[in-house]
């Protein structure tokens, strides 16, 4: 490939409380990912607080920013376009990041492109640095659509029909609390703390997982719908009832018991979808996706249907910017142009612009 | 030196280009719009019509507080996305002398105020030095008190006394003399006017000329290091601060002999059937008593103990005086008490409480205590049973 028919992005993710900032090549090739994390500080408080995300957020982007053109050994003459993530997330975090977009954009007359963030966790499946392209030895083929993806994070749960690039169907989403969410509750309830996911994905090795029986999460009417306030609510009372009983509670299994409750519903979904719509790819995204329990049933799962399966490396699960780069690639390619009165929109919805 | 100016810090939204002693453009809007939405499209709209080559530019300067968090950051992101696009420095112009430089020259007390809710504003005295009193190189802002939040009546009591030493009026400005202008004409009797409406707030070109002071002071940063000065913290930050400042300030100590005059006065207050100083002096002196009384910034707020008999503990006189009520005392000081009730060999605890007092009842069950049986009618005045709470 010649340098002319590179398309070089810079793209900008604050949707929460990573402050992060990438240069993607073409839309697979990730020649920096800066990752700014503020765990740290909300892990004081038990959770993200918008406020103090965004102060934080105004705080280091130039910084990040700086560093992934650094890192990417390029200056921003070399860059041809800057993406943004402009939705869904926390409306003063995302602010921060559209806002110093824009301004960079307009500075350097470049074209701006703002990105879904969810679209953001799909597209990290079409990075080819992600260690998933390589099993057994054997190189899968890069990512193309159309396929399934089922986006698991903090803040949302959806399965997915992706027909195209930039083209995606919503098959279901959560009807009450996001997976991830549920992970957080349970998490502080068993006091494992904050982030709930990798902590419960640890305390669950220790554990039974067939040693409670929880519910899983139906929703009347819908195949592929999610819910798991139930199951949450299922294991704050089974730990009352302990704890009223004075009996000991068994952290691991309780831990185990839950995730398993949640992977089996996010996986018979899957298949159902799988079964459906007769996909011979399916990926897994957003933090959730990093889960080990719920990997190892997805990729059972695919191996079982003849499904090739992906899903991003660890580092492109959580909240990045790559990811953004990769999903403002395809945009661009169709022409997608974002203009100066572009927003944050906390509550964007997949595909719709 | 030309200056590209920025100001979201409230409802207008504003940008000039000003560069040393001309004003090329200024463009302010004030309506709900969100700055996220407008603030470039208006820098985009002065660029084309000046025909601005970026290039030229010298700095930015931008209102860096106080303000809406959200609008300050919305220009401190732009201001900084240019600044690093550009590789040029920041100005950080402090959003209330940028508003004082609207009243450029004036001797009269000028203060702008923005609304900090709940009768609070954000708000700072300044005059200004006169040509006759200072060589060239002075700073002709002069701040009398810096831009700080304040509350309204502090603020009028400030300024009548500024007013009367110096024989100066007052002159108010910013949406904050707006908001709280009925209060303004209760406290204010030093002689004041408004300011009218086209200074009455924020605009760029005063953050520019105001920018362009501060720059051949030599105050300028850079893009990566500039952040707004919101002259608050988050209101999480702010919780979690008083928490652990209520939580330093108070200490659970044995009780002594010189409590019993306000631990007996509690018991009057608050038991129908109080223990008197003398039951106090007396298990004070016995060594199967335990009593322990709460400080809370050093003063008596609370006081309870246990008789103990081998492995058992029966805990007597949970008692917290009014004011300190609902602060976690009775929580520090029971789990204190029982700590040390613990280390000297008791095994389990009871106590009796008054079934209707449930915030109580819900202290102690959530520190391990259960029901195991009632007296029918054992309180009077009102008659009432009492709950037998043990721990395992």
């Amino acid at each position: 490939m010649t340098e002319k028919e590179e398309t070089r992005i810079l793209a900008i993710e604050s949707s929460c409380d990573e402050t992060a900032a990438a240069v993607v090549v073409n839309g697979r090739d990730v020649r920096s990912n800066v990752i700014s994390s503020q765990i740290d500080i909300h892990t004081l408080y038990g959770g993200v607080v918008p406020e103090i995300a965004s102060r934080k957020h105004i705080e280091r982007i130039n910084q990040v920013v700086q560093q992934a053109l650094d890192d990417a050994g390029m200056t921003l003459d070399e860059i041809d376009a800057v993406a943004v993530t402009y939705g869904p997330g926390l409306v003063g975090a995302l602010l921060v990041g559209v806002a110093h977009a824009k301004a960079i954009a307009w500075a350097k007359n470049l074209p701006l492109i703002g990105v879904h963030h969810i679209e953001g966790h799909i597209s990290a499946n079409y990075i080819s640095s992600g260690i998933s392209s390589v099993e057994d030895g054997v190189r899968k083929p890069d990512l193309e659509p159309p396929f399934g993806c089922l986006v698991v994070s903090g803040g949302h749960t959806h399965l997915v029909r992706v027909k195209d690039y930039g083209e995606y169907e919503i098959l279901g989403k959560t009807a009450d609390d996001a997976a991830g969410e549920a992970f957080d509750k349970v998490a502080r309830a068993i006091g494992l703390g904050y982030p709930g996911g990798p902590k419960i994905d640890k305390a669950a090795r220790e554990g039974d997982a067939r040693a409670i029986e929880f519910p899983r999460g139906k929703v009347r009417g819908s195949v592929y719908d999610f819910s798991f306030s139930g199951l949450k609510s299922a294991v704050l009372n089974y730990l009352n009832e302990k704890k009223m009983k004075g009996e000991e509670i068994c952290v691991g299994n309780v831990a185990a018991s839950f995730q398993k409750a949640v992977v089996d519903v996010l996986v018979e979904h899957s298949e159902h979808a799988i079964r459906e719509f007769g996909f011979d790819r399916f990926a897994i995204a957003g933090g959730v996706a990093s889960n080990s329990a719920l990997r190892e049933a997805m990729e059972e799962a695919c191996r079982r249907h003849g499904v090739l399966f992906y899903r991003p490396s660890p580092v492109l699960c959580t909240d990045n910017a790559a990811m953004i780069g990769a999903a403002a690639y395809y945009e661009y390619r169709r022409g997608v142009r974002s203009d100066w009165s572009l927003n944050a929109v906390p509550n964007l919805k997949l595909g719709e612009r | 030196m030309k200056i590209l100016a920025i100001d979201s810090s409230g409802m207008p939204a504003s940008v000039a280009v000003c560069e040393d002693g001309t004003l090329a453009a200024e463009y302010t809007v004030n309506n709900r719009k969100t700055h996220s939405q407008t603030l470039v499209p208006m820098m985009d709209e002065v660029r084309n019509l000046l025909g601005l080559d970026l290039e030229s530019v010298d700095a930015i300067a931008v209102a860096g507080g106080p303000g809406s968090f959200t609008g300050l950051r919305i220009g401190s992101a732009a201001a900084k996305g240019i600044g690093l696009a550009l590789d040029r420095p920041l100005i950080h112009v402090p959003t209330l002398e940028a508003m004082a430089y609207n009243y450029y020259g004036s001797e009269c007390l000028v203060v702008p105020m923005l609304d900090a809710r709940n009768h609070q504003v954000f708000a700072g005295i300044y005059t200004f030095r006169q040509p006759e009193s200072g060589a060239e190189q002075d700073d002709p802002l002069c701040v009398l008190s810096d831009q700080e939040p304040v509350g309204i009546g502090e603020l009028c009591e400030r300024l009548d006394g500024l007013s009367r030493d110096t024989g100066k009026p007052v002159i108010l400005l910013g949406d904050g003399a707006q908001a709280y202008r009925t209060m303004i004409e209760e406290k204010l009797k030093a002689p004041h006017q408004y300011a009218p409406a086209h200074l009455a707030q924020q605009r760029a070109g005063s953050v520019a000329v105001r920018g362009m002071e501060l720059a051949r002071q030599g105050r300028t940063e850079t893009a990566a290091m500039h952040r707004p000065d919101y002259l608050r913290v988050s209101q999480a930050e702010r919780v979690r601060a008083e928490k652990r400042a209520s939580e330093d300030a108070l200490r659970i100590l044995p009780l002594t002999a010189e409590d019993l005059p306000l631990v007996t006065d509690a018991e009057r207050q608050y038991y129908s059937l109080p223990w008197s100083e003398r039951v106090f002096r007396d298990a004070l002196n016995r060594e199967y008593y335990l009593f322990l009384k709460a400080e809370m910034a050093g003063t008596f707020a609370g006081y309870c103990g246990f008789q103990q008999s081998f492995g058992i503990a029966e805990i007597t006189n949970v008692t917290v005086l009014e004011a300190y009520r609902r602060r976690g005392i009775a929580r520090r000081m029971l789990q204190v008490l029982m700590e040390k009730g613990r280390a000297r060999g008791v095994e389990r605890f009871t106590l009796e409480v008054r079934r209707s007092n449930e915030p109580a009842v819900s202290l102690y069950k959530s520190l391990g205590f259960y029901e195991e049986g009632v007296r029918k009618d054992y309180y009077e005045a009102p008659k009432e049973d009492a709950l037998i709470l043990w721990t395992k």
